[in-house]
């Protein structure tokens, strides 16, 4: 189910409304209730591959439970890779099998070897794979590592597993977090309560209305880059960033915004990542929960940034590869990947990739220093290059792209339309910059209310071009 | 909990307040963007134009050859000088939307004369439930329909409704041949004329099919409100199907025909009637799709000088 269909809107105020008044008194009804409606919400788009998700349930849950009742570590351990092989086996299977197999194909041929016959599957990637895999697998490091204790609620902990408003595009969840919230009485919140109403609008009107429109733009001119001048191409490249940026960040908006309907906090994913003003600080502000979930689970087991210089770039390298390839089975997400390597790596070495930890562009004034334009802007174009290659079919194709770029700067009119979203966003989300969980807090109420309708309006105007969210492919 | 459901049930009372009145404004101005046929309608109900051809791209469609570009219903204009004639036509334009069209009119004043071409080729899947030609928003326009109205059609699930329009069967003399994204762009390129005229001509239609029901409704409408119309049927390609021999070509595009036959008979509207099916040879069709009955300038002539005689001489119309 899409949060942008007729079919949320109806389903969203019954879940609601059987939450809060038929099951509000019983902790485990609500908890059943929640698992429920996040297989229907699941279920929607293929009910074939809610098999999926509860076999990664009882999986983690069983191994959860055995590797706390064990003492023995080395046991402990088996258990813990017999829960990743299984997780990251699915997941493989059903994501990259085939480009594994192609590449194989080709680096045989690179070697002389022509295969007549390749073992590629019609595989269809389960929405939202990606995603789930790395909750639960966040709940068997956890309780291995013994900063959690596994539930014997089942059913509580299938209903963190399937949690419907970030099960398909996340945030991801850590069982640290949402866990113990699935075993907690839940009270209803004013406050929370319409802190999830904004969250929810402001998310939807950067997915339906800037999103969406933007869509058109970006197909048309990466469909066709190789008969375009190179400023539509620039444009291009300007769109999708906007366009992803606010296809996947209105999704965690929406999801936040749902979860908190419901006495849930779910984590912050995005934090106006394009007013960075190094590389270090967009990742901090880009889709933080995996960020810090390749962090916590991936770069310090392996090291981090102790030990030699050498093995610390290693290890730089190794998580922005694997982010890239988390993407999607395809080279041109690898080099996505090594280009926020190379870009992060300078930082690392002259050690300013720890500055600006909690300030924000701008801080206590209006408008940003000289020295922060151009640090924003600078950061901004080295990601823009690295969205060219992530929205590029193959590698070929982004290079060609931006190889075309520096040409004739003539831009049609039909293309100018897309500026209109871009500056109105980046110019409203300025002035929310400081606060992405509490957005459209904008004094006095009454411009506020305005504000409401004029959003409601739009979204409900621009939802004949609905489309599906760009993460869920991931 | 009460606050809160009070608050959101306040701002959707509010809401639909606000978008009411912020709908008719946005129409207002963006009206002539939006949908300039209706906007052109309604200069032509101002000028009190006397007869309207409602029409698809049969009506404008011109021959690279042709030397005169003018339209049918500009041709009828000349032929027709004492008379104001216009046309309201559209590319696929077909009965669902005459009838909004037609249901339009009548709540209006001026109540002109309407030509309403019968296009048997509408009935085809291709046409008849393309999604792109349902004309939904200008539907809604035309109906001054409310954004929660709009809201819910534009909810539909599209791409069930695509994924049913390509695989819809299309049939030959009962006979399965095949699916309709094999016979129609842009999903195939069809370059046999054979199989064109198959698809387009000969599919299996109901009597309850829309378009026909919509066609009943457009007269039962018209007699309703007093609006005198025309029925043309718009010629047809009959002689290059008929030279490629297909077997039960003339039965089940008479089939088809009858349809529509029969609802003018229910209406006794015969004498309002032209049939031009079958008065045409293949000389006067353009072809850069095959088929259809896009017309060369001789061949719009012809329509417009027969519609001419048919409203100087049909009893009912003077």
């Amino acid at each position: 189910m899409l949060f942008n269909s007729l079919a949320f809107l109806v389903f969203l105020p019954w879940v609601f409304i059987l939450y809060w008044f038929g099951a509000y008194k019983n902790l485990k009804l609500q908890n059943l209730l929640v698992l429920i409606s996040s297989y229907v919400f699941y279920g929607w788009w293929d009910w074939r591959f809610l098999g999926l998700i509860a076999l990664s349930t009882l999986v983690d849950y069983t191994l959860g439970l055995t590797i706390h009742a064990t003492s023995d570590t080395s046991v402990k351990k088996r258990w813990l890779w017999l829960s990743i092989a299984v997780n990251l086996g699915i997941l493989g299977f059903f994501k990259y099998f085939n480009f594994f197999i192609e590449s194989w194909v080709d680096l045989l041929s690179l070697l002389g070897y022509q295969l007549s016959s390749t073992w590629t599957l019609e595989i269809i990637l389960p929405v939202g794979i990606s995603f789930y895999t790395f909750q639960t697998m966040s709940y068997t490091i956890d309780v291995y590592r013994g900063k959690l204790s596994p539930t014997r609620d089942f059913i509580s902990f299938a209903s963190f597993v399937a949690f419907f408003p970030q099960l398909v595009a996340g945030p991801i969840e850590r069982a640290t977090n949402l866990l113990p919230q699935m075993l907690t009485k839940r009270t209803f919140s004013y406050q929370q309560g319409m802190e999830g109403m904004r969250l929810i609008l402001w998310g939807m009107f950067k997915k339906v209305v800037i999103a969406d429109n933007l869509a058109y733009s970006v197909d048309m001119i990466f469909s066709t880059y190789e008969e375009l001048h190179g400023g539509i191409l620039l444009l291009g490249a300007i769109y999708f960033s906007i366009q992803i940026y606010c296809d996947f960040s209105g999704y965690s908006d929406i999801a936040i915004g749902v979860s908190k309907l419901f006495g849930f906090e779910l984590m912050s994913n995005f934090k106006f990542p394009y007013f960075s003003r190094n590389v270090a600080e967009f990742w901090r502000r880009w889709h933080i929960s995996l960020s810090t979930w390749f962090r916590d689970y991936l770069y310090i087991p392996l090291g981090g940034s102790r030990g030699s210089q050498g093995k610390a770039l290693r290890n730089i390298f190794i998580i922005f590869i694997v982010s890239g390839f988390w993407h999607g089975a395809n080279w041109t997400f690898i080099m996505w990947g090594l280009i926020h390597a190379l870009m992060y790596i300078p930082l690392f070495l002259g050690k300013r990739n720890r500055t600006y930890l909690s300030s924000v562009a701008g801080e206590g004034r209006w408008f940003p220093s000289l020295q922060e334009l151009y640090q924003m802007g600078s950061t901004y174009l080295f990601v823009l290059i690295g969205w060219v290659f992530f929205r590029s079919e193959t590698l070929g194709d982004a290079f060609r792209y931006l190889k075309a770029i520096p040409t004739t700067f003539q831009i049609p009119l039909m293309y100018k339309t897309g500026i209109v979203y871009v500056l109105g966003l980046l110019l409203m989300e300025w002035f929310m910059r400081k606060d992405e969980r509490n957005p459209l807090m904008i004094q006095p109420q009454l411009v506020r209310w305005g504000i409401y309708l004029l959003l409601t309006y739009l979204i409900l105007t621009n939802m004949d071009n609905r489309q599906t969210f760009i993460y869920f492919q991931f | 909990m009460r606050a809160f459901l009070l608050k959101i049930s306040l701002f959707l009372i509010l809401f639909a307040l606000v978008a009411g009145v912020f709908d008719t404004l946005y129409f207002k101005v963006r009206m002539e963007t939006l949908y300039p046929e209706l906007v052109h309608l309604d200069k032509l109900l101002e000028e009190e134009v006397e007869v309207i051809l409602l029409g698809s791209s049969v009506n404008r469609y011109t021959d690279s050859l042709d030397t005169d570009k003018r339209s049918i219903d500009a041709m009828l204009a000349d032929l027709l000088p004492e008379r104001k004639v216009g046309a309201i036509s559209h590319t696929a334009y077909h009965m669902d939307i005459f009838l909004e069209l037609a249901r339009y009119i009548s709540r209006q004043d001026h109540k002109p004369l309407l030509i309403i071409p019968i296009n048997v080729r509408t009935l085809c899947p291709a046409w008849d439930l393309r999604p792109t030609y349902q004309f939904t928003f200008e539907k809604h326009l035309i109906n001054n329909a409310h954004l929660f109205r709009r809201f819910i059609d534009m909810n539909k699930d599209v791409e069930k409704e695509l994924q049913d329009f390509k695989e819809y069967p299309v049939y030959h003399q009962k006979r399965l041949i095949g699916q309709l994204q094999e016979f129609t762009a842009p999903y195939a390129k069809l370059t046999d004329p054979t199989k064109g005229f198959i698809f387009h001509y000969l599919q299996p239609i109901s009597p309850d099919n829309q378009k026909i029901v919509s066609f009943e409704n457009l007269l039962s409408n018209c007699e309703e409100h007093g609006i005198p119309y025309l029925i043309y049927f718009t010629p047809l390609d009959y002689t290059s199907a008929e030279a490629l021999q297909i077997p039960g070509f003339q039965e089940g595009l008479a089939t088809n025909l009858s349809l529509f036959e029969e609802v003018i008979q229910l209406h006794e509207a015969e004498d309002r009637t032209l049939d031009l099916s079958f008065s045409l040879d293949s000389a006067y069709f353009s072809y850069p799709i095959l088929p259809n009955e896009h017309l060369t300038q001789a061949g719009r002539m012809f329509v417009a000088a027969h519609l001419r005689d048919k409203i100087n001489t049909a009893k009912a119309l003077n």
